[in-house]
Protein backbone atom coordinates (compact mmCIF):
# COMPACT_ATOMS: atom_id res chain seq x y z
CA UNK A 1 0.00 0.00 0.00
CA UNK A 2 2.06 3.29 -0.63
CA UNK A 3 1.98 6.05 1.46
CA UNK A 4 -0.44 8.92 0.76
CA UNK A 5 2.68 11.48 0.18
CA UNK A 6 4.09 9.16 -2.78
CA UNK A 7 3.71 11.97 -5.63
CA UNK A 8 5.16 14.31 -3.23
CA UNK A 9 7.60 12.29 -2.91
CA UNK A 10 8.16 11.50 -5.99
CA UNK A 11 7.95 15.24 -7.28
CA UNK A 12 10.57 15.82 -4.35
CA UNK A 13 13.14 12.97 -6.25
CA UNK A 14 12.18 15.22 -9.70
CA UNK A 15 13.09 18.61 -8.47
CA UNK A 16 9.42 20.22 -8.98
CA UNK A 17 9.18 21.16 -4.76
CA UNK A 18 10.06 24.74 -3.45
CA UNK A 19 12.61 24.79 -0.68
CA UNK A 20 10.11 24.17 1.93
CA UNK A 21 8.40 22.02 0.64
CA UNK A 22 11.19 19.66 -0.15
CA UNK A 23 12.64 20.42 3.43
CA UNK A 24 9.39 18.76 4.52
CA UNK A 25 9.42 16.29 2.26
CA UNK A 26 12.85 15.16 3.74
CA UNK A 27 11.53 15.18 7.27
CA UNK A 28 8.33 12.99 5.97
CA UNK A 29 10.83 10.39 4.91
CA UNK A 30 12.70 10.47 7.75
CA UNK A 31 9.88 8.89 9.22
CA UNK A 32 8.52 6.69 6.26
CA UNK A 33 10.27 3.77 5.69
CA UNK A 34 7.54 3.46 2.76
CA UNK A 35 8.69 6.66 1.16
CA UNK A 36 12.63 5.93 1.74
CA UNK A 37 12.29 2.41 0.06
CA UNK A 38 10.40 4.30 -2.69
CA UNK A 39 13.26 6.97 -3.24
CA UNK A 40 15.38 4.23 -3.78
CA UNK A 41 13.97 2.74 -6.48
CA UNK A 42 13.22 6.16 -8.28
CA UNK A 43 16.90 6.50 -8.21
CA UNK A 44 17.65 2.57 -9.39
CA UNK A 45 14.96 3.74 -12.20
CA UNK A 46 16.77 6.43 -13.13
CA UNK A 47 20.15 5.14 -13.19
CA UNK A 48 18.84 1.98 -15.50
CA UNK A 49 17.08 4.47 -17.90
CA UNK A 50 20.04 6.57 -18.20
CA UNK A 51 22.19 3.92 -18.33
CA UNK A 52 21.19 2.53 -21.23
CA UNK A 53 19.41 5.48 -22.99
CA UNK A 54 20.19 4.49 -26.41
CA UNK A 55 18.28 2.13 -26.22
CA UNK A 56 15.28 4.22 -25.30
CA UNK A 57 14.81 6.14 -28.58
CA UNK A 58 11.70 8.79 -28.28
CA UNK A 59 8.64 7.33 -29.79
CA UNK A 60 7.98 8.92 -33.37
CA UNK A 61 4.56 10.20 -32.61
CA UNK A 62 5.99 12.19 -30.08
CA UNK A 63 9.18 12.76 -32.13
CA UNK A 64 6.87 14.91 -34.46
CA UNK A 65 5.05 16.82 -31.83
CA UNK A 66 8.35 17.71 -30.64
CA UNK A 67 9.77 18.87 -34.11
CA UNK A 68 6.46 21.17 -34.42
CA UNK A 69 6.53 22.59 -31.28
CA UNK A 70 10.19 23.62 -32.37
CA UNK A 71 9.25 24.97 -35.81
CA UNK A 72 6.26 26.89 -34.42
CA UNK A 73 8.24 28.75 -32.05
CA UNK A 74 11.26 29.36 -34.65
CA UNK A 75 8.89 31.83 -35.74
CA UNK A 76 7.11 33.47 -32.51
CA UNK A 77 10.39 33.82 -30.44
CA UNK A 78 12.95 36.53 -30.47
CA UNK A 79 16.15 35.83 -29.38
CA UNK A 80 18.25 38.10 -26.81
CA UNK A 81 15.38 39.55 -25.12
CA UNK A 82 14.72 37.09 -22.45
CA UNK A 83 17.26 33.82 -23.54
CA UNK A 84 19.93 34.88 -20.94
CA UNK A 85 17.52 34.36 -18.50
CA UNK A 86 16.65 30.84 -19.53
CA UNK A 87 20.51 29.70 -20.30
CA UNK A 88 21.03 30.56 -16.78
CA UNK A 89 18.06 27.82 -16.26
CA UNK A 90 18.31 25.34 -18.68
CA UNK A 91 21.60 24.17 -20.18
CA UNK A 92 20.48 22.61 -23.16
CA UNK A 93 19.02 24.58 -26.28
CA UNK A 94 16.81 21.54 -27.15
CA UNK A 95 14.70 22.74 -23.62
CA UNK A 96 15.12 26.24 -24.42
CA UNK A 97 13.26 25.60 -27.65
CA UNK A 98 10.57 23.35 -26.38
CA UNK A 99 10.34 25.21 -23.53
CA UNK A 100 9.43 28.74 -24.82
CA UNK A 101 6.61 27.27 -26.47
CA UNK A 102 5.20 26.89 -23.37
CA UNK A 103 3.64 30.24 -22.72
CA UNK A 104 0.34 29.91 -24.42
CA UNK A 105 -0.35 26.42 -22.40
CA UNK A 106 -2.73 26.74 -19.90
CA UNK A 107 -1.54 24.71 -16.97
CA UNK A 108 -4.38 24.09 -14.55
CA UNK A 109 -2.46 23.05 -11.72
CA UNK A 110 -4.55 22.62 -8.32
CA UNK A 111 -1.78 21.09 -6.64
CA UNK A 112 -2.08 23.29 -3.75
CA UNK A 113 1.61 22.18 -2.39
CA UNK A 114 3.51 23.01 -5.75
CA UNK A 115 5.19 26.64 -6.34
CA UNK A 116 3.34 26.12 -9.73
CA UNK A 117 2.15 30.22 -10.37
CA UNK A 118 0.51 30.58 -13.60
CA UNK A 119 1.84 29.63 -16.88
CA UNK A 120 5.57 30.55 -17.02
CA UNK A 121 8.60 29.64 -18.93
CA UNK A 122 10.12 31.88 -16.60
CA UNK A 123 11.60 29.81 -13.40
CA UNK A 124 12.97 33.29 -11.80
CA UNK A 125 10.09 34.87 -11.68
CA UNK A 126 8.10 32.20 -9.69
CA UNK A 127 10.93 31.61 -7.44
CA UNK A 128 11.06 35.85 -6.50
CA UNK A 129 6.78 35.72 -6.27
CA UNK A 130 7.54 32.00 -4.04
CA UNK A 131 10.29 33.84 -2.23
CA UNK A 132 8.35 37.22 -1.85
CA UNK A 133 5.02 35.06 -0.09
CA UNK A 134 7.66 32.60 1.97
CA UNK A 135 8.96 35.66 3.49
CA UNK A 136 5.59 36.46 4.80
CA UNK A 137 5.45 33.42 6.96
CA UNK A 138 5.99 33.41 10.62
CA UNK A 139 9.96 34.11 11.30
CA UNK A 140 11.01 34.21 7.38
CA UNK A 141 10.48 37.73 6.98
CA UNK A 142 13.91 38.98 8.22
CA UNK A 143 17.21 37.92 9.18
CA UNK A 144 18.95 40.76 10.68
CA UNK A 145 16.35 43.23 12.21
CA UNK A 146 17.68 46.58 12.30
CA UNK A 147 16.75 50.50 10.69
CA UNK A 148 20.13 51.28 10.20
CA UNK A 149 21.41 50.77 6.94
CA UNK A 150 24.97 50.97 8.47
CA UNK A 151 23.76 47.57 10.29
CA UNK A 152 22.08 45.69 7.31
CA UNK A 153 24.52 46.51 4.78
CA UNK A 154 27.78 44.78 6.62
CA UNK A 155 25.36 41.73 7.37
CA UNK A 156 24.92 41.03 3.67
CA UNK A 157 28.95 40.82 3.02
CA UNK A 158 28.54 37.63 5.03
CA UNK A 159 25.43 36.26 3.90
CA UNK A 160 25.26 37.32 0.52
CA UNK A 161 26.65 37.24 -2.84
CA UNK A 162 26.21 40.58 -3.58
CA UNK A 163 26.08 43.77 -2.26
CA UNK A 164 22.68 46.00 -2.77
CA UNK A 165 21.93 49.21 -2.07
CA UNK A 166 20.33 49.66 1.31
CA UNK A 167 18.86 52.91 2.53
CA UNK A 168 15.94 54.35 4.47
CA UNK A 169 13.63 56.21 3.31
CA UNK A 170 11.30 56.16 6.61
CA UNK A 171 10.68 60.11 5.71
CA UNK A 172 9.22 59.23 2.25
CA UNK A 173 6.84 56.10 3.57
CA UNK A 174 9.11 53.54 3.03
CA UNK A 175 11.07 52.28 6.24
CA UNK A 176 13.83 49.93 6.17
CA UNK A 177 12.87 47.05 8.80
CA UNK A 178 15.77 44.66 7.55
CA UNK A 179 17.53 42.22 5.61
CA UNK A 180 17.61 38.76 4.58
CA UNK A 181 19.70 36.26 2.00
CA UNK A 182 17.40 34.24 -0.26
CA UNK A 183 18.91 31.54 -2.74
CA UNK A 184 17.49 32.58 -5.93
CA UNK A 185 19.04 32.17 -9.89
CA UNK A 186 21.49 29.70 -8.21
CA UNK A 187 23.10 32.51 -5.79
CA UNK A 188 22.76 33.84 -2.58
CA UNK A 189 20.92 36.76 -3.32
CA UNK A 190 20.28 39.42 -0.94
CA UNK A 191 16.76 40.98 -0.32
CA UNK A 192 16.02 44.17 1.38
CA UNK A 193 12.99 44.04 3.45
CA UNK A 194 11.08 47.74 3.61
CA UNK A 195 7.89 48.37 5.17
CA UNK A 196 5.31 50.94 3.14
CA UNK A 197 2.05 51.29 5.03
CA UNK A 198 0.60 47.82 6.30
CA UNK A 199 2.26 46.40 3.59
CA UNK A 200 6.12 44.49 2.83
CA UNK A 201 7.81 45.18 0.14
CA UNK A 202 11.19 42.92 -0.63
CA UNK A 203 13.75 44.10 -3.14
CA UNK A 204 16.11 41.22 -4.19
CA UNK A 205 19.20 41.91 -5.97
CA UNK A 206 21.20 39.18 -7.47
CA UNK A 207 24.35 39.58 -9.81
CA UNK A 208 23.46 38.98 -13.46
CA UNK A 209 25.31 38.67 -16.89
CA UNK A 210 22.53 39.44 -18.85
CA UNK A 211 22.04 42.75 -20.84
CA UNK A 212 18.43 43.65 -20.81
CA UNK A 213 15.89 43.91 -17.68
CA UNK A 214 13.03 42.07 -17.20
CA UNK A 215 9.61 43.66 -18.27
CA UNK A 216 7.69 44.88 -14.91
CA UNK A 217 5.12 41.98 -14.63
CA UNK A 218 2.11 41.29 -11.87
CA UNK A 219 1.49 37.41 -10.71
CA UNK A 220 -0.56 36.43 -8.33
CA UNK A 221 -1.35 39.62 -7.13
CA UNK A 222 1.93 40.66 -6.51
CA UNK A 223 3.48 43.49 -8.50
CA UNK A 224 7.50 43.01 -9.68
CA UNK A 225 9.86 45.60 -10.48
CA UNK A 226 12.79 45.26 -12.24
CA UNK A 227 16.09 47.51 -12.58
CA UNK A 228 19.98 47.36 -13.13
CA UNK A 229 22.40 48.59 -11.00
CA UNK A 230 25.65 47.84 -12.35
CA UNK A 231 25.38 44.31 -12.99
CA UNK A 232 23.27 43.73 -10.00
CA UNK A 233 19.48 42.67 -11.28
CA UNK A 234 17.42 44.17 -9.10
CA UNK A 235 13.59 43.22 -7.98
CA UNK A 236 11.10 44.99 -6.01
CA UNK A 237 7.93 42.79 -4.88
CA UNK A 238 5.06 43.60 -3.02
CA UNK A 239 1.38 43.64 -2.86
CA UNK A 240 1.38 47.28 -2.71
CA UNK A 241 -0.59 49.69 -5.35
CA UNK A 242 1.96 49.63 -8.56
CA UNK A 243 2.93 53.53 -8.03
CA UNK A 244 3.73 53.34 -4.50
CA UNK A 245 5.93 50.44 -5.47
CA UNK A 246 7.36 52.25 -7.95
CA UNK A 247 8.17 55.83 -5.63
CA UNK A 248 10.73 53.07 -3.57
CA UNK A 249 11.78 51.77 -6.81
CA UNK A 250 13.00 54.98 -7.98
CA UNK A 251 14.40 56.40 -4.70
CA UNK A 252 16.38 53.24 -4.68
CA UNK A 253 17.61 53.86 -8.52
CA UNK A 254 18.18 57.72 -7.28
CA UNK A 255 20.67 56.33 -4.30
CA UNK A 256 22.52 53.94 -6.52
CA UNK A 257 23.59 56.90 -8.23
CA UNK A 258 24.86 58.34 -5.87
CA UNK A 259 26.64 55.11 -4.14
CA UNK A 260 27.86 53.95 -7.50
CA UNK A 261 31.26 55.06 -7.80
CA UNK B 1 53.29 20.59 -39.16
CA UNK B 2 51.93 19.37 -36.32
CA UNK B 3 49.78 15.99 -36.64
CA UNK B 4 46.14 16.60 -37.24
CA UNK B 5 44.46 16.75 -33.51
CA UNK B 6 41.40 15.66 -34.30
CA UNK B 7 42.39 12.33 -35.05
CA UNK B 8 43.57 12.24 -31.39
CA UNK B 9 40.30 13.39 -29.86
CA UNK B 10 38.47 11.18 -31.92
CA UNK B 11 40.33 8.23 -31.10
CA UNK B 12 40.34 8.54 -27.29
CA UNK B 13 37.47 8.66 -25.95
CA UNK B 14 35.99 5.48 -28.34
CA UNK B 15 38.49 3.91 -27.52
CA UNK B 16 37.65 3.96 -23.95
CA UNK B 17 34.12 3.38 -24.45
CA UNK B 18 35.19 0.34 -26.55
CA UNK B 19 37.73 -1.02 -24.03
CA UNK B 20 35.99 -2.50 -20.89
CA UNK B 21 36.58 -5.99 -20.27
CA UNK B 22 34.37 -8.94 -22.25
CA UNK B 23 32.47 -9.86 -19.31
CA UNK B 24 31.21 -6.14 -18.55
CA UNK B 25 30.45 -5.52 -21.79
CA UNK B 26 27.98 -8.49 -21.89
CA UNK B 27 26.26 -7.70 -19.29
CA UNK B 28 25.85 -4.22 -20.16
CA UNK B 29 24.73 -5.30 -23.38
CA UNK B 30 22.69 -7.43 -21.70
CA UNK B 31 20.86 -4.70 -19.65
CA UNK B 32 20.32 -3.31 -22.72
CA UNK B 33 18.64 -5.46 -24.31
CA UNK B 34 16.07 -6.43 -21.10
CA UNK B 35 15.46 -2.80 -21.32
CA UNK B 36 14.05 -2.30 -24.41
CA UNK B 37 11.98 -5.35 -24.58
CA UNK B 38 10.59 -4.52 -21.08
CA UNK B 39 9.85 -0.90 -22.00
CA UNK B 40 8.47 -2.75 -25.56
CA UNK B 41 5.73 -4.40 -23.40
CA UNK B 42 4.83 -0.70 -21.98
CA UNK B 43 2.16 1.27 -22.88
CA UNK B 44 3.07 4.13 -25.57
CA UNK B 45 1.78 6.80 -23.02
CA UNK B 46 4.21 5.64 -20.22
CA UNK B 47 7.04 4.99 -22.30
CA UNK B 48 6.95 8.35 -23.73
CA UNK B 49 6.46 9.61 -19.85
CA UNK B 50 9.59 8.04 -18.76
CA UNK B 51 11.24 8.79 -21.71
CA UNK B 52 10.98 12.57 -21.57
CA UNK B 53 11.48 12.53 -17.99
CA UNK B 54 14.19 10.25 -17.24
CA UNK B 55 16.33 10.43 -20.95
CA UNK B 56 16.03 14.12 -21.74
CA UNK B 57 15.47 15.14 -18.44
CA UNK B 58 12.33 17.62 -18.78
CA UNK B 59 10.34 18.92 -15.79
CA UNK B 60 6.67 18.34 -15.39
CA UNK B 61 5.34 21.65 -17.02
CA UNK B 62 7.49 20.95 -19.95
CA UNK B 63 5.89 17.52 -20.23
CA UNK B 64 3.05 18.91 -19.41
CA UNK B 65 3.20 21.05 -22.71
CA UNK B 66 4.37 18.46 -24.92
CA UNK B 67 1.81 16.12 -23.95
CA UNK B 68 -0.78 17.98 -23.67
CA UNK B 69 -2.34 16.76 -20.17
CA UNK B 70 -2.70 18.82 -16.89
CA UNK B 71 0.49 18.43 -14.75
CA UNK B 72 -1.51 16.08 -12.45
CA UNK B 73 -1.74 13.49 -15.04
CA UNK B 74 2.06 14.11 -15.36
CA UNK B 75 2.70 13.10 -11.80
CA UNK B 76 0.28 10.57 -11.91
CA UNK B 77 0.93 9.13 -15.70
CA UNK B 78 4.82 9.47 -14.64
CA UNK B 79 4.25 7.24 -11.58
CA UNK B 80 2.65 4.52 -12.91
CA UNK B 81 5.19 4.59 -15.75
CA UNK B 82 8.07 3.58 -13.20
CA UNK B 83 5.89 1.30 -10.82
CA UNK B 84 5.31 -0.48 -14.45
CA UNK B 85 9.17 -0.78 -14.90
CA UNK B 86 9.97 -1.52 -11.92
CA UNK B 87 7.21 -4.57 -11.72
CA UNK B 88 8.50 -5.94 -14.95
CA UNK B 89 12.45 -5.76 -14.14
CA UNK B 90 11.14 -7.55 -10.96
CA UNK B 91 9.36 -10.36 -12.77
CA UNK B 92 12.32 -11.19 -14.96
CA UNK B 93 13.85 -14.13 -13.48
CA UNK B 94 17.40 -13.63 -12.45
CA UNK B 95 16.61 -10.15 -11.15
CA UNK B 96 13.90 -11.36 -8.06
CA UNK B 97 16.51 -10.47 -6.02
CA UNK B 98 17.69 -6.86 -6.57
CA UNK B 99 14.75 -5.16 -7.66
CA UNK B 100 15.30 -2.86 -10.53
CA UNK B 101 18.78 -2.61 -11.45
Amino acid sequence: MPCADSLRVQAYFDGELDALAAADIERHCEACIECRALLEDLQRIRTTLRENSRCAPAPSALRDRITRALDQESGAWTPGRSTGWRTAWRSRPFRQGVLSGMGGFAMAAALGFFLLVPPSANPVLDNLVGAHVRSLMPDHLIDVVSTDKHTVKPWFAGHADVSPVVADFDQQGYRLIGGRADYLDRQRAAVVVYQHGSHVINVFSWATDQRGVPKNTTRNGYHLAFWKTGNLLNCAVSDTAWDELMGLVRLLQGQSDHDTP
Amino acid sequence: MPLPEEHDLHDGPAMIATTPDPESTAIRRDEEQTLNRLLSTMSEEQREILVLREIEEMGYREIAAIVNVPIGTVMSRLARARAALKARWLREPEREAHAVR
